[in-house]
């Protein structure tokens, strides 16, 4: 089972949705939702009949193309823990590991929210 | 236990046809809704403009020859289905001619298209008889940014075959609802529910427009998508169907498979 992670543009993880993890197996649907974004949900964390989201910002017109790298990266083989979607390493940019999967999708921004 | 999963893509290209309606109604098409057509087109003021704009194709055929049916306009555009001239008069119709209706005298309101008759406008008027079919479906090439240009809810989508609920034929085999492509062959609708994608009580679901006596085979196809191993090899998504990238053509194994023509989604 993989997991996975994704911080929200600050290295500081001290607020609600400030990183989120959610399961892969509670994936429910990808879907494009503008030229330049595609929303990922899930079956919310908490148990109620809600949906977490992951939205990832990205290349126009790319929607395809980046729900086919989110579901590479959910699947992929890591004995490395959980799998970061984006993420921060100190005083450093927040990086995006999904874009190694497609070079053409160009993610830039990747929020995770909490139903 | 397989703790991975397979995803399919669908991308909309709606499809819908029905039999044509009667006395006061016999001008109007049936109401296009989200769960028949998907995202239903705005409405629209009879007057100049193109499929590509409005995002859809219309197209009638014929259930009985008739006189001073077709306007010179419609009749100019040829037979939609075989690409030849029609028959002099062009404005008398043969049982099976498919005529492709222009916009200057068609709106939409409410998702119901009424057409002028012939006799109130012979150019782009066309006089329905009870027995025609209309066609309506999504035009590839559309510049139309709320039905498939720009992307957005409900025009595509991948879903999580874990949560695959099953398959459910739509009916297409009474008389209002006739199931029909543009070139006159029968075609069949499959209910295909996930669980919804908001997390909540109400289901996502895809409505495949396919041949006909295929819904076996869709159940197969989803069989195999939810046992594939894409995730085994982290693949990535299943592209079960995808005909407005293809411009209309056929090309995944379940597109030509199950003669899919047409597909739409209502995502909760």
């Amino acid at each position: 089972m993989n997991y996975i992670y994704t911080c929200n543009g600050a290295s500081a993880t001290n607020a609600a949705n400030d990183a989120v993890m959610f399961a892969a197996d509670q994936v429910l649907r990808m879907e494009g939702t503008s030229a330049t974004t595609t929303t990922v949900f899930f079956m919310a964390h908490d148990g109620t009949l809600d949906a977490d989201k992951i939205v990832l910002t990205h290349a126009s017109l790319k929607n395809k193309e980046v729900m086919n790298a989110c579901a590479k990266m959910f699947n992929m083989q890591n004995k490395d823990g959980f799998v970061i979607m984006s993420g921060f390493d100190t005083l450093t940019p927040e990086f995006f590991p999904i874009n190694n999967l497609d070079s053409t999708i160009l993610v830039t921004d990747v929020v995770g929210t909490q139903s | 236990m397989n703790y991975k999963d397979n995803y399919v893509y669908f991308r909309k290209r709606s499809h819908f046809s029905c039999l044509a309606n009667t006395s006061s109604n016999l001008q109007k098409s049936d109401a296009l809704t989200a769960a028949n057509f998907g995202i239903v087109p705005a409405n629209f003021t009879a007057g100049a403009s193109t499929d590509a704009v409005r995002g859809i194709e219309v197209v009638i055929r014929a259930g009985e020859a008739n006189g001073s049916t077709r306007g010179t306009a419609i009749s100019a555009l040829l037979d939609f289905n075989t690409g030849a001239a029609f028959a002099s008069p062009v404005a008398t119709t043969a049982i099976g001619d498919a005529s492709h209706l222009t916009w200057p005298a068609m709106g939409i309101a409410s998702g119901v298209l009424t057409i002028a008759n012939f006799g109130s406008d012979g150019t782009d008027g066309y006089l329905i008889d009870a027995t025609d079919q209309w066609i309506i479906r999504e035009y590839v090439g559309s510049t139309n940014d709320a039905l498939t240009d720009v992307p957005a809810a409900q025009q595509r989508a991948t879903f999580n075959m874990r949560h695959y609920l099953g398959c459910d034929p739509v009916d297409t085999g009474t008389a209002a609802v006739v199931g029909v492509d543009v070139d006159g062959t029968a075609v069949e609708k499959t209910k295909i529910s996930f669980r919804g994608g908001d997390g909540g009580a109400t289901v996502d679901y895809v409505v495949l427009t396919h041949a006909e006596n295929k819904f076996k085979d869709v159940c197969a196809a989803m069989e195999e998508l939810a046992n594939g191993d894409y995730h085994r090899t982290s693949a990535g998504i299943y592209t079960f169907t995808d005909l407005i990238t293809s411009g209309g053509a056929k090309v995944t194994k379940q597109e030509v498979e199950l003669g899919i023509v047409g597909c739409h989604m209502v995502n909760a």
